[in-house]
C-alpha cells in the first residue's frame, strides 16, 4: 500500500502538472505533492523499523497485462535511498527562485524523476528495475537540455548516449541471468540471488554490470560526461544528478555486484580498485585548481563517490556499511553544497572563485551555513560524512593497507580544496560582484534546515542507521 | 476469410460511389466497412477453419495478425481526409487500391499453400506499385513507383522460381506436406530444395526490406506520398513478416539447419546496415525508412528464435512498430504541409509552436528506440528474452548494439523540436492544427498500448 502510494502519487502529480492546469501555482503544487510523498515515506520507514525483518512488500502479478511483474520490496537499504530521494526532492523544488520563472512541466519532470528514482530503489524485479532505471534518464535529459546553460544540448545528448550504452550492457547481463534461473524463468531478485554462479560466469557478468554502474556513478575513466553535465545543467538538475541519480549506480553495486558476483569482488578487486582510487585522487587534485565553483563541486563529488565505491567493493562489512551510510550523507551534502552555490550565483551572477570574496562580513547567516556544509564535505567529526568515511577507511584498511593509505590522501586534499575555496569566497577583500551581497532570507534559511538536521543527526547518532544496516549487511 | 470478402465488397462499393461522383459517401463507407471487417475477422477466433484444401488457414495466428493489419489500415485512413484535403476528385481509386492491397496482406498471413502466398504477395505489391506513383504530377513519386515496380517484380520472380524448385523437390505446394518431406528426408535434402528455399527467402527478404535487399526502401518510401508510405511501411511489412514466419514455422518445424544460418546473416546485416545508414540521414522520412530496415532485422530475430506456435512476440513487435511508425509519419505529414520539407531542420522549434505534435513525435521516437516504459521497450525486451532462451545470445548482442546506435538518430528530431529555435517560417496557424485530433488519437493509442503489452503477447 505504502509502496504503491510512493510510486503513484508523484506520477499522478507529474501527469497533472504536465496538463498545465496548475499555472502559476505549479511550484506550490509540486512542493505540496513532494512533501506528502516525504511524509508517506516516513510512515513507511516507521513501519519498517518497527519490524525490520519484515520488508514492505507488494507483489501484483500483472505479467499478463503489463508484461512485467510488479514486484516491489522495500528493505532497509531501499528505505535509506527512498528517504534520501523524498527528502531531497522537496528541497530541490523549493530551491527554484521566484524571480526565475519555471513552467509547469519543469516541475512535472522533477516529479516524474522522483517516480522513477523511487521505482529504482523499490523494485525487486530486474526488468522493473531496468524500466525505472531508464525512465529516470528521460526527465533529467529534458531538464538539462531545455533549461541548461550554454552547450547544454550537446552535453545532454552525450550524457544520454553514454548512460544508455552502459545500461544496454546491463540489459544483456540481466537477460543472460534470466536464462540461468531455473524454469519457469523469473526476473525477481530472489531467484537471481539463489543462483550460485561459478567464477568464470561471474566475470563477464561483473564487467557488464560494472560498466553500467561505473558510467552512472561515474567512476574513473567513465566520468567525462559528469563535469560537463553538472556544469551545463540548471542547478536543480545538478542536484538531482549528484544528489540522487548517482546513487542509483552505487545502489546497483550493493544490490547486484556484491550479491551476484561475490567471488569476483573478493578476488579481483586488486585489479579495479586501484583504478577507482586513481579517480578519487584525480578528482581531488583537479578540484584544488578549479577556477569555477560549480566545476569544483563536480570534481569533489567525483572524488567522494569514488571513495564510496571503494568502500563498497572493499569486501568487508565495515566498508559496505560505511559506503551505504556515506551514500546518504553524500546526497545530502552535495545538495547542500549546490544550494550554497545557487545562493551565491543568484546574488553575484558569477561562479568564478577569483571574482568572489569577502561575503562573510555582509552575510553572517550564510557564512555559518556554508561553513557547516563545507565541514560536512570534509568529513569533520560530528558531521555525517565522518562516520561513513571512517568506516570506509576501516574497511579498506582491513582489505589492503597500501590502498587505504593512498586513499587517506583524499582527506588532506579534500580539506585543501574545500577550505581554500571557502577562504577565497567568504573572506578577504570584497570584490565588485560581492559588494551588495545580501544575507539569506528566512525562506532560504529554511531550505538549509533539513540538510543541517540530516548532517548533524547522522553525525552525532549514526548507530541508529548502522544497527539497522547490520541486519542486512552480512 | 470473411474479412477478405467484406473488405473486397467495401472496396467495390467505394469504387462504385466514386464512379457516380458521390465524394461525401466514400469516407463514411470506409469508416464503417473497416471496423466491420475487423469484427468479422474476430468471429473466427479459436475455430481454426481451413478453406480450399488447406490453401487458406484461418487460425488464431491469422486472425491476430489480420486484426493488426485491418486496424493499422484504419489508422492510416483517419489521416486520409486531411492529407487529401485539397484534392477535389473523389479519390476512390486510391482508397480502393489500399483496400485491395490489404486483401493481399490478409491472404499472406493465412496461406497454407505456396501458391496462396504468391497470390497474396502479388495482390499486395501490385496495388502498392500503383499507390507509390499515385502523386502523378510529382516526378519523385513516379520514380518511386518505377523503382518499386522493377525491383519488386524481380523479387517476385525469385520467389516464384523458388516455389517451383521447392515443388520439384517435394512434389507439393502445401506447407504441411513440405514439412512432412523435410522431416522424413532431413538427412539427404536435395540441392534443388536448398536453392529453392534460398530463392524464396530472398524474395521474402526483399518484401520485408531486409539487407542486402533493402536498397529500394529509402527511395520508394521517400518518393511515395507520405500517407502511402505510412501504409507501406506498416501493413506491407507486417504482412510480409507474418508470411515469412508462417513459411518458416510451418514448413520446417524443428529442422532448422536448413534456414537458420541464412536468416541469421540477413538479420545481422539488416540491423547493422539499417542503423548505421539511418545515422547519416538529414531527411527524416528517409531516416524512418532506414529505421524500418533496422526493425526488420529485429523482427527477423523473432522469426529465428520463435519455436512452435508462440508468435506473440512477433505480434507485439509488429504492433509496437506499426503504431510508432504511423505516429511518426503523421507528424511528418503535418511538418511537410507546414514547411514543405522533410528535412530535420524543419522540425526546429516545433515544441513551442505545436507541443502536441512534438510530444507525439518524441513518444514515437523513444518507443522506436526502445526506451522504457513505452511499448517499443516491451517488444524489444520480450524479443530478446525469447532469443536468449533459444541460445541466440550473439544475435541479441548485435541487436542491442544496433539499439544503442539507434538512440542517437531517434533523438535528433527530438533535439531539434525542443532545443532549437525555429528556422523555417511556417504557414499560418490554420495548417498547424490540421492533424491535431488524429495525432492525438494515435499518441493516446500508443500510450495505452504501452501499458498492455502482456495482453498482446499472450493473445497467440
Amino acid at each position: 500500500m505504502i509502496i504503491a502510494l510512493l510510486l503513484i502519487l508523484p506520477l499522478f502529480a507529474s501527469i497533472f502538472l504536465f496538463t498545465g492546469k496548475t499555472g502559476q501555482q505549479s511550484k506550490n503544487f509540486a512542493l505540496l505533492a513532494s512533501l506528502t510523498v516525504f511524509a508517506i515515506s516516513l510512515v513507511g520507514g516507521y513501519e519498517l523499523i518497527a519490524a525490520p525483518e519484515k520488508a514492505l512488500f507488494s507483489n501484483v502479478d500483472f505479467e499478463s497485462i503489463l508484461g512485467v511483474n510488479l514486484l516491489l520490496k522495500i528493505d532497509v537499504i531501499s528505505l535509506i535511498f527512498i528517504i534520501l530521494t523524498t527528502l531531497l526532492v522537496p528541497i530541490i523544488i523549493a530551491s527554484t527562485d521566484k524571480h526565475e520563472y519555471r513552467p509547469p512541466h519543469f516541475y512535472a519532470l522533477i516529479m516524474l524523476m522522483q517516480t522513477a528514482l523511487i521505482g529504482v530503489f523499490a523494485a525487486s524485479d530486474m526488468i522493473l528495475f531496468y524500466i525505472f532505471w531508464e525512465l529516470a534518464l528521460i526527465p533529467i535529459f529534458f531538464i538539462t537540455a531545455r533549461w541548461g546553460g550554454k552547450n547544454a544540448k550537446k552535453v545532454s545528448i552525450k550524457f544520454l548516449i553514454y548512460t544508455v550504452v552502459g545500461s544496454f550492457f546491463m540489459l544483456v547481463a540481466i537477460l543472460y541471468l534470466y536464462t540461468l534461473t531455473p524454469a519457469p524463468h523469473s526476473f525477481s531478485f530472489e531467484s537471481f540471488y539463489q543462483l550460485k554462479l561459478p567464477y568464470s560466469a561471474q566475470i563477464p557478468l561483473f564487467l557488464a554490470f560494472f560498466l553500467a554502474f561505473a558510467i552512472k556513478i561515474p567512476l574513473f575513466p567513465f566520468h567525462s560526461w559528469q563535469v560537463e553535465t553538472y556544469n551545463a545543467s540548471p542547478v536543480q538538475g545538478s542536484m538531482l544528478l549528484a544528489g540522487i541519480m548517482l546513487k542509483m549506480g552505487l545502489y546497483g553495486i550493493v544490490r547486484f555486484l556484491l550479491q551476484l558476483c561475490p567471488d569476483v569482488v573478493a578476488n579481483g578487486s586488486l585489479i579495479f580498485l586501484p583504478l577507482i582510487l586513481f579517480g578519487v585522487i584525480y578528482g581531488a587534485v583537479i578540484a584544488i585548481s578549479q577556477p569555477h565553483l560549480k566545476k569544483l563541486i563536480a570534481f569533489a563529488s567525483l572524488s567522494h563517490v569514488g571513495l564510496i565505491a571503494l568502500g563498497l567493493l572493499s569486501n568487508s562489512r565495515y566498508g559496505i556499511e560505511g559506503g551505504i551510510l556515506q551514500m546518504f550523507s553524500h546526497g545530502v551534502n552535495v545538495v547542500g553544497f549546490f544550494l550554497c552555490y545557487y545562493m551565491i550565483v543568484k546574488r553575484t551572477k558569477t561562479d568564478k572563485i577569483s571574482e568572489l570574496g569577502g561575503i562573510a562580513s555582509g552575510a553572517p547567516r550564510f557564512a555559518v551555513i556554508f561553513m557547516i556544509i563545507v565541514l560536512a564535505n570534509i568529513a569533520l567529526p560530528l558531521t555525517n560524512s565522518f562516520v561513513g568515511e571512517f568506516l570506509i577507511f576501516l574497511g579498506l584498511f582491513t582489505y589492503n593497507k597500501l590502498l587505504a593509505v593512498i586513499a587517506g590522501l583524499t582527506i588532506i586534499l579534500g580539506a585543501v580544496y574545500m577550505l581554500k575555496m571557502y577562504q577565497k569566497i567568504m573572506y578577504g577583500e570584497k570584490k565588485p560582484s560581492t559588494e551588495k551581497f545580501t544575507d539569506l532570507t528566512f525562506g532560504e534559511v529554511l531550505l538549509f534546515v533539513p540538510i543541517i538536521i540530516a548532517i548533524f543527526s547522522v553525525g552525532i547518532y549514526p548507530s541508529f542507521v548502522l544497527q539497522l544496516l547490520e541486519g542486512v549487511v552480512k | 476469410m470473411y474479412a477478405i470478402i467484406t473488405i473486397s465488397i467495401v472496396a467495390i462499393i467505394v469504387l462504385f460511389f466514386g464512379s457516380i461522383h458521390k465524394k461525401g459517401a466514400i469516407l463514411p463507407i470506409l469508416f464503417i466497412g473497416l471496423p466491420l471487417a475487423f469484427i468479422v475477422n474476430l468471429m473466427g477466433w479459436n475455430q481454426s477453419i481451413h478453406y480450399f484444401n488447406e490453401m487458406y488457414i484461418d487460425d488464431n495466428f491469422t486472425i491476430a495478425f489480420n486484426g493488426v493489419l485491418i486496424f493499422t489500415t484504419f489508422l492510416v485512413f483517419i489521416f486520409a481526409p486531411v492529407y487529401y484535403k485539397e484534392v477535389k476528385r473523389p479519390l476512390e481509386d486510391i482508397y480502393a487500391l489500399i483496400l485491395f492491397s490489404l486483401v493481399g496482406g490478409l491472404m499472406m498471413t493465412a496461406f497454407g499453400n505456396l501458391v496462396m502466398l504468391f497470390l497474396g504477395i502479388e495482390t499486395l505489391s501490385l496495388s502498392l506499385y500503383l499507390l507509390a506513383g499515385s502523386k502523378k504530377a510529382d516526378p519523385r513519386s513516379n520514380e518511386a513507383a518505377m523503382k518499386y515496380f522493377l525491383t519488386g517484380s524481380f523479387a517476385s520472380g525469385f520467389l516464384l522460381f523458388g516455389i517451383a524448385l521447392l515443388y520439384g523437390a517435394c512434389g507439393s505446394f502445401n506447407l504441411a506436406e513440405i514439412k512432412l518431406y523435410v522431416v522424413q528426408n532431413q538427412a539427404n535434402i536435395p540441392v534443388m530444395f536448398s536453392i529453392g528455399f534460398l530463392l524464396i527467402a530472398v524474395g521474402l527478404a526483399f518484401k520485408i526490406g531486409a539487407a542486402p535487399f533493402h536498397f529500394w526502401i529509402p527511395d520508394v518510401y521517400d518518393g511515395s506520398p507520405t500517407l502511402i508510405t505510412s501504409y507501406m511501411a506498416t501493413v506491407g511489412k507486417v504482412a510480409a513478416f507474418a508470411a515469412f514466419f508462417r513459411f518458416i514455422n510451418s514448413s520446417f518445424g524443428d529442422v532448422d539447419f536448413l534456414w537458420k544460418t541464412y536468416l541469421s546473416v540477413f538479420a545481422v546485416a539488416t540491423i547493422l546496415i539499417g542503423n548505421f545508414a539511418a545515422l547519416y540521414q538529414d531527411n527524416v522520412k528517409r531516416m524512418i525508412a532506414y529505421s524500418g530496415v533496422a526493425h526488420a532485422g529485429y523482427m527477423l530475430i523473432a522469426i529465428i528464435a520463435i519455436k512452435g506456435d508462440s508468435a506473440g512476440v512477433l505480434l507485439l513487435y509488429s504492433v509496437s512498430y506499426s503504431i510508432a511508425t504511423i505516429t511518426a509519419f503523421a507528424v511528418l505529414m503535418m511538418i511537410r504541409k507546414e514547411t514543405g520539407s522533410f528535412s530535420i531542420t524543419s522540425f526546429n522549434g516545433l515544441a513551442k509552436q505545436n507541443p502536441i505534435s512534438a510530444f507525439a513525435m518524441t513518444i514515437a521516437m523513444l518507443s522506436l528506440a526502445g526506451i522504457p516504459p513505452l511499448i517499443g521497450f516491451s517488444a524489444k525486451y520480450k524479443l530478446f528474452v525469447t532469443a536468449i532462451e533459444q541460445g541466440q545470445l550473439a544475435l541479441v548482442i548485435i541487436a542491442i548494439i544496433g539499439s544503442i546506435i539507434s538512440v542517437y538518430f531517434y533523438l535528433r528530431p527530438v533535439m531539434a523540436m525542443y532545443f532549437t529555435s525555429p528556422t523555417v517560417v511556417s504557414n499560418p496557424v490554420a495548417s498547424r492544427n490540421l492533424y491535431k485530433k488524429q495525432i492525438l488519437v494515435v499518441t493516446v493509442l500508443l500510450i495505452i498500448l504501452s501499458f498492455i503489452p502482456g495482453l498482446i503477447i499472450h493473445l497467440i
